[in-house]
């Protein structure tokens, strides 16, 4: 800005510098320049208030944290698999349980002696092909096979997580819905609780 | 109904930000562009709220809520205060200082509007009349209006201002006369027959019945009393203009009873309150230097292109905040 003249007596007038001597072009282009950059300057702070929560919670964007079976049955709408051969060596109740709109939901078991995840069963609603990556933590496919459990089909698979630990995954689908057990044990007891849960 | 509140109360936080940004990159200094801009926040949360809702439900679903939103008040949701989600808390603490701001600037005006003596006018007599009439004249003929309605009316405090949409009219208290010289109460009337030749009486109503129907939003208060200081601002730079500002801010500063503590008056006060008074008396003093300093300025070329890029602005971004 600056003042056209006698600047410090009452009545005299501030002109703008992109007013004073500029053309129109170059004034319009100044404008649109300073409105994109608020526009793009806001839109970044409101994408980053909405990821707060979930860092704050460290939950996916969207995820929510379901304080019961009950709870994430209602949410879902349809029943919660869960291994009916329940290995001895697992902690009940599940250490949590996230859903995730569409919707997706898991639940996290810990070893009862280590207390680390042992267990982690995902399920997707009607329709969806696969449970939520938002939900299941990634990991990398070491081997993969198709196995016959009674009359449904999965797929058995040996993985490993992002710290490295080895894990062995089933994957089916049920009446439309996609199921998935992954187990940080033998493939043996995997099989035992999936033949129990397709049955 | 309480998700509604909170959207627009989220909408109109967005909407003043946007704007309140706009005016400062852009060096907006013109009371009149700044009334229509901020008006544009005020409207915002009014108009685009309810249509988006009704035409764009979609939004609220979790395909668009997960992947296009910008921001989304439900993912808040996973943080509770007493078991409450916080996006409903702060939905209803929101909506509270929204009621209490609605309440506190609404009661005096229907206070007023409701006082036998503001209401009785007294006759104008005397040399007060005689002068009151005489400058009210002045200040028509140099403005190029005609003379507007004057009321002396009954009160023991400083008054002036303007009032009346089918009839404008200045009202004014004896204490007032009193208090200004000439040359003060010359400028005084100036400014009142600008907002007279505004319709700003009208304008002050327009703004009461937008907040009205925001009652709950308290960010729309806040918009409102930006938009009238605004308005008073914009009444300031054209007596400015006329070459009158010493003998405004000499009036305003006549006319504003000394909130803070007077050397008389030694009794203890709460702190908000001296914190209040003190923020009061900041507030003339900085309205006195802006009546004394250079004035903004002719419109500027690019100033309806502002307008239209700061609807399309708050259009766009409001459609992305769910």
């Amino acid at each position: 800005m600056r003042r056209a003249v006698d600047p410090g007596l009452p009545g005299t007038t501030i002109v703008p510098a992109e007013d004073a001597g500029e053309s129109r072009l170059r004034q319009g282009a100044r404008t649109s320049a300073r409105f994109l950059a608020v526009v793009v300057l806001l839109a970044g702070t409101l994408r980053g208030l909405d990821q707060l929560p979930g860092i704050l919670t460290s939950l996916p964007r969207g995820a929510t944290r379901v304080e019961s079976l009950d709870r994430l049955e209602r949410e879902l709408g349809f029943a919660f698999p869960l291994p009916v051969d329940y290995p001895a060596e697992l902690a009940w109740p599940p250490v949590e349980l996230r859903l995730y709109p569409g919707p997706s939901a898991v639940a996290i078991v810990d070893a009862a002696d280590t207390g680390s995840p042992a267990l982690i069963v995902g399920t997707a609603g009607p329709g969806l092909l696969a449970v939520s990556p938002e939900l299941l933590p990634p990991v990398t496919v070491l081997q993969a096979s198709e196995s016959a459990f009674g009359a449904r089909r999965a797929t058995v698979a040996r993985v490993q997580d992002a710290g490295g630990a080895l894990w062995h995954q089933a994957t089916w689908s049920a009446h439309g819905r996609v199921v998935v057990v992954r187990y940080r044990g033998d493939v043996a007891r995997l099989s035992r609780m999936v033949a129990g849960m397709t049955r | 109904m309480t998700a509604f509140a909170g959207l627009a109360i989220l909408h109109a936080s967005v909407a003043a930000a946007l704007v309140e940004a706009l005016l400062q990159v852009w060096r907006v200094q013109r009371p009149a562009e700044r009334i229509a801009l901020r008006w544009l926040a005020l409207l915002a949360p009014l108009v685009l709220t309810p249509v988006y809702t009704a035409f764009a439900a979609f939004r609220a679903e979790p395909p668009f809520r997960l992947t296009w939103a910008l921001f989304a008040g439900a993912h808040w949701d996973v943080l509770t205060i007493f078991g409450v989600p916080a996006s409903s808390a702060a939905t209803f603490v929101l909506v509270s200082l929204g009621v209490v701001l609605f309440v506190r600037d609404i009661s005096p005006r229907l206070a007023d509007r409701t006082r036998t003596d503001a209401g009785a006018p007294s006759p104008l007599r005397g040399d007060q009349a005689a002068r009151l009439d005489r400058m009210a004249s002045d200040a028509a003929a140099r403005l190029g209006t005609k003379v507007p309605r004057l009321r002396l009316i009954r009160r023991t405090s400083p008054v002036l201002l303007c009032t009346g949409v089918a009839r404008p009219t200045i009202e004014v208290s004896a204490r007032t006369l009193d208090l200004l010289d000439d040359e003060a109460l010359q400028a005084a009337l100036l400014h009142e027959t600008v907002h007279l030749r505004h319709r700003d009486p009208l304008h002050g109503w327009i703004l009461i019945a937008v907040r009205t129907l925001q009652a709950v939003n308290p960010v729309a208060h806040v918009v409102a009393r930006l938009i009238v200081e605004d308005i008073e601002a914009r009444a300031d730079e054209a007596v400015a203009g006329l070459g009158a500002s010493p003998g405004l801010a000499r009036a305003i500063a006549c006319l504003s009873e000394p909130a803070a503590h007077s050397v008389t008056d030694l009794s203890p006060q709460p702190a908000w309150r001296t914190l209040l008074a003190r923020a009061r008396d900041r507030a003339v003093v900085d309205r006195c230097d802006r009546v004394l300093g250079p004035t903004a300025g002719a419109r500027s070329h690019v100033a309806p292109m502002r307008m239209v890029a700061a609807s399309l602005g708050l259009a766009v971004l409001l459609f992305f905040v769910v």
